[in-house]
């Protein structure tokens, strides 16, 4: 009796999905051991050993003419490739989440989220420099957009060629705001800076404004940038429900079921661009340090811009590194922000005015994103 | 430089460029490979300048309503 196929496989296997394997293994301990968006990396890390296994029966295959289906390949066609769903009904849990009340406060704010989508664009500037042809360095460069989701669907919308190693360098920078912040904000700050206190006004918002700013977000990021309006809308309805006040189990679903059952589909189903032959290539590095300058190169701009704001209105000063939390990675950069305030003055607290930056930087990365596919669609 | 313009004209592949060293021409080689290069950092650079200044009029303006909202409410409460 032949008992080869018992083996056959395990001779199937190519280097380049050991390396998938690794990579895998790498993703889950990073979720597992040290916290990294665990809800992304660990099904991710799964889903890169699951996709990787020869002839793995969670991609289509043909064998002896015989074709069969597999469920991660039918997720992603359906839920990204095909009507880039998941991403955008996430952005309704996120929405849900978000309360925008210390930004509604202090409006002034919402330019430091604008100004830090900045190294989206210079990172643009250096893939294209590398060679990367226009969509691929679009895509690669909203990775500075510190924010999953957007990053998934524009690089899905304009084919890149490099969806997977973008959506693991996203998640991961996004865990690893805690390291990159510190470093990108004490190049361009002294401790005077970081010491810079700011006073916190508070005060309530009313339920007219919170109910009408979705709305009105809605429809001013529409008429500026048509693209946006899937992502920004579906944020904005989010926040809606949230704001409303008579949905409250609506809203607490998509807080909570709605965003983790997405979030569960999405990690896995985003390994299907994980394949060996798509994946362990030279660019993936190239990918993973670009996304790294991105980020740094948000924060730097973030923290630049307000030091050049503080200029023309030097009765009403923010404190630097509040530029910096306009990148959308909330909540762990208004966390890095108020820890680097209390390091350099331990009376100083931050938070609020870094949640508001944060928030902003929210709505900017989403405006960023739609504004990057309408350039293309022209 | 107009979008359009950017979609026609891609940066030359790998490929492509492989087939010109056939030509035996270095110069050729090069300036093809950088023509590309070229015209993609025009693109990039347009994104630039097109990208901040869509983000700063959306947020500027969605800033501009939440103030005018922020005083109507003060007036109110007065």
């Amino acid at each position: 009796m032949d008992f080869s196929f018992l083996w056959e496989n395990l001779t199937a296997i190519t280097w380049q999905q050991l390396v998938m394997y690794v990579v895998g293994a790498v993703l889950i301990w990073l979720a597992i051991e040290k916290g990294f968006e665990p809800a992304l990396l660990m099904p991710m890390g799964f889903g890169a050993i699951l996709v990787n296994l020869p002839l793995s029966g969670v991609m289509d295959q043909v064998q002896n003419g015989i074709a069969t289906h597999g469920i991660v390949q039918w997720l992603f066609e359906v839920g990204i490739e095909a009507s880039e769903a998941l991403p955008i009904l996430l952005f309704i849990g996120i929405g849900a989440m978000i309360d925008f009340g210390p930004l509604l406060t202090n409006p002034k704010l919402f330019l430091c989220g604008a100004a830090a989508q900045a190294g989206i664009f210079l990172t643009i500037i250096i893939a294209v420099l590398l060679g990367f042809d226009m969509k691929d360095a679009a895509s690669i460069g909203i990775i500075g957009a510190a924010d999953g989701p957007t990053s998934i669907l524009v690089s899905q919308v304009l084919g890149s060629n490099y969806i997977g190693a973008i959506a693991v360098a996203a998640y991961s920078y996004m865990a690893l705001v805690p390291v990159v912040q510190p470093f990108a904000i004490k190049l361009v700050t002294t401790k005077k800076d970081r010491a810079m206190r700011m006073p916190y006004k508070g005060g309530t918002v009313s339920r007219r404004t919170r109910i009408l700013f979705p709305i009105i977000v809605t429809i001013i990021a529409g008429l500026v940038a048509p693209a946006s309006v899937a992502l920004v809308g579906f944020l904005m309805f989010g926040n809606l429900i949230r704001e409303c006040g008579v949905l409250e189990t609506m809203s607490k679903t998509a807080q909570n079921e709605l965003a983790n059952l997405i979030t569960l589909l999405l990690g896995i189903t985003i390994a299907a661009s994980m394949k060996a032959e798509e994946f362990v290539r030279v660019e993936t590095l190239l990918i993973m340090g670009l996304g790294l300058v991105a980020f740094i190169l948000d924060s730097v701009v973030g923290v630049l811009f307000v030091k050049v704001l503080n200029i023309f209105t030097p009765k009403n000063k923010i404190n630097p590194m509040v530029g910096a939390a306009g990148i959308s990675a909330f909540p762990m950069s208004s966390r890095v922000i108020e820890k680097l305030g209390q390091e350099a003055d331990s009376q100083n607290h931050l938070l609020m005015h870094a949640i508001a930056a944060n928030v902003s930087g929210q709505i900017a990365s989403v405006v960023a994103g739609g504004v990057v596919l309408q350039y293309f669609m022209g | 430089m107009n979008n359009e313009t950017l979609l026609i004209a891609p940066a030359p592949t790998p490929d492509e460029v492989a087939g010109v060293i056939g030509g035996a021409d270095a110069p050729t080689t090069i300036m093809t490979a950088e023509v590309g290069v070229a015209e993609n950092l025009g693109g990039a650079v347009q994104i630039l300048g097109q990208g901040m200044a869509s983000i700063f009029v959306v947020l500027g303006i969605i800033a501009l309503f939440v103030g005018v909202l922020k005083k109507l409410d003060n007036k109110k409460k007065k």
